[in-house]
């Protein structure tokens, strides 16, 4: 609790310091509308002329395309500037700092690097949400509204934990990570309805890069959807997804700090 | 009270080993390692309220200790007791009761002012509110920076950042305070003020200091006992008088101007080193003759000017054997 409350404290200053450049901080803020703002327009647009997309409609992918946009703004307003810090997290002092203080070191690193810039993302997809939720004239029971918050959560916490674990090893090579790819360019290709690909690139975003879990197999629950390829089950297992990749990512970070105990500056 | 404890503490760190003939590509496809002991079997105990200046050349292996005692790095072999603990074991509990500050490195927020980092801080270190209120105002008047307290930390001069991170560091009462080379690119002003406000700091908390630094006036003034560490080896650790006497030179230098042009003195402590005109000077081995009996022997024979003593400084006996 009382880590939670450093935490919100530390996040807090950090936007305060942000307000401090108020004209970077809203340019900021457009430049990222207007960047994603024509992504969506162009998604919309291209499945409208479509008419489906693997049995999708226009407002049904871009409900799935906002719940994929704001995991990830979420997920990465907590992870961004800490993995851009890795490579030289271990040799400027940035851990010799976290471990001096009294809360766990990781969490001191997650609170000092927090991204304020993505709140931009996060406006834009909440209207993005609330259009589409409109538009396909949905009405949910309260449970169904929880689920929509539940994984949201989840997949702020799978995109957070898949960019920790494909970043982390940058502590040791001090350099890019090679395995960062995994994370910045493939996880792109989640953003439509991963039926649309061949069944061995399903596999791999349900099984060893887990992206299919942030939005496509949960939002099957509440649009009534059925992919009729994979058990009906697995459109219940992003929890289960976001607990298992937590605890990946702290046995990488366990590794990799060890080595640096001993290893030294 | 014992607060700190280090047995035949042992740290080797791993390091590249370059040798020369071998290509790129074989370092590229098998580099080599080799380790390299930057802490060498040390042992030492610190008691509450002590002040010790830890002082050694670069590379000596100063700040690997301060790194094992604060629970950065764990020891390869030896043990070490802060608080009774193992500090790389209680890492939370024995960062609530020290306070660190690495040279220049800042702990501040760039952008907002110095009292907002305070307030980050008295969350983080869970303060009571009239602790913090007191500790922080007596902490403000100590080293003087109530005119720079709402200025953004960017805009601040090295001399006042550097007295704000000790103010940092000591405003949830740590029991143990660590410093890393705390007076590094200051002027003397500055450095007078730090040096007061340690040594009051200390006595009005019993706080217990440890600090490295290269400036032998810090270590004069501030400390009451020597570590002395070289190669990673620990040379000496006693009180200050005790190292002077254990490595000052044997002899000191007599200078005497005369009122008017003299012969040099005959005596068999006297050895005449140079004289011009009215000043002579004399080497004299402190076994042989007092400083006192000197100059009371020249006073009391001759018409003397000025009369000066010169004897080796901390600087000169650590540059004496820094170059060993």
């Amino acid at each position: 609790m009382h880590s939670f409350r450093v935490f919100l404290t530390i996040v807090k200053h950090l936007f305060r310091a942000r307000f401090e450049y108020p004209g970077s901080f809203i340019s900021g803020i457009i430049a990222q509308w207007i960047s994603y703002g024509i992504s969506m327009v162009m998604l919309f647009l291209m499945i409208w002329n479509f008419g489906s997309l693997a049995g999708w409609m226009p407002f049904e992918i871009i409900f799935m395309y906002a719940v994929w946009l704001l995991s990830y703004a979420l997920g990465a307003s907590f992870t961004f500037n800490l993995c851009l810090s890795f490579p030289q997290i271990a040799i400027n002092g940035t851990l010799d700092e976290a471990y001096t203080r009294p809360i766990p070191p990781f969490l001191y690193l997650l609170a000092t690097t927090y991204n304020t810039g993505y709140i931009s993302h996060v406006i834009l997809t909440i209207i993005a949400l609330a259009v589409s939720i409109i538009q396909l004239g949905i009405s949910w029971t309260a449970l169904q509204w929880l689920w929509l918050l539940l994984i949201i959560v989840c997949g702020s916490v799978i995109n957070a934990c898949m960019m920790l674990i494909c970043d982390m090893p940058a502590i040791r090579t001090r350099s890019e990570s090679p395995t960062g790819i995994f994370f910045w360019q493939v996880r792109e290709f989640t953003q439509y309805p991963i039926t649309i690909y061949p069944r061995a690139i399903l596999f791999v975003f349900t099984a060893i890069l887990p992206f299919g879990f942030v939005s496509f197999y949960p939002i099957q629950v509440l649009l009534g959807k059925a992919d009729g390829i994979m058990p009906q089950l697995t459109m219940w297992l992003s929890p289960v997804v976001a607990v298992l990749l937590v605890g990946v990512t702290m046995l990488c970070w366990k590794y990799l700090s060890r080595e640096y105990e001993s290893a030294g500056t | 009270m014992l607060q700190i404890e280090l047995s035949n503490v042992i740290k080797d760190y791993k390091i590249r080993d370059r040798q020369d003939g071998r290509s790129g590509f074989s370092e590229f496809l098998r580099p080599l390692y080799k380790s390299q002991r930057a802490v060498d079997d040390i042992s030492f105990t610190i008691q509450k309220g002590e002040m010790v200046g830890y002082i050694g050349p670069n590379g000596a292996g100063k700040s690997t200790t301060i790194k094992l005692l604060t629970g950065i790095l764990t020891p390869t072999s030896g043990t070490v007791q802060v608080f009774d603990c193992d500090p790389c074991k209680n890492r939370i509990n024995n960062s609530l009761k020290m306070g660190v500050v690495f040279g220049q490195r800042s702990q501040m927020i760039w952008d907002l002012p110095v009292r907002d980092t305070f307030d980050m801080f008295r969350v983080m270190y869970r303060i009571k509110p009239q602790d913090f209120s007191r500790q922080r105002d007596m902490l403000i008047d100590m080293l003087d920076m109530s005119d720079f307290l709402k200025q953004a930390v960017r805009q601040l001069s090295l001399g006042q950042r550097m007295r704000a991170n000790l103010a940092l560091c000591f405003l949830h009462q740590p029991q143990v305070v660590y410093l890393d080379e705390p007076t590094i690119g200051l002027d003397v002003l500055v450095k007078d003020k730090i040096r007061d406000f340690l040594k009051k700091i200390n006595k009005e908390q019993n706080t217990t200091i440890l600090l490295t630094t290269h400036d032998t006036q810090d270590i004069e003034e501030v400390a009451q006992r020597l570590m002395l560490i070289d190669k990673g080896k620990l040379l000496f650790d006693g009180g200050q008088t005790d190292f002077h006497d254990k490595y000052k030179d044997t002899e000191y230098i007599l200078e005497v101007v005369f009122v008017q042009p003299t012969s040099p003195i005959v005596h068999t402590n006297f050895r005449l080193q140079s004289h011009k005109g009215h000043k002579h000077s004399y080497k004299i081995p402190y076994a042989q003759m007092s400083k006192g009996d000197a100059i009371s022997y020249v006073a009391s024979r001759y018409s003397v000017a000025d009369i000066r003593v010169r004897e080796s400084s901390l600087e000169d006996i650590l540059k004496k054997m820094y170059e060993r």
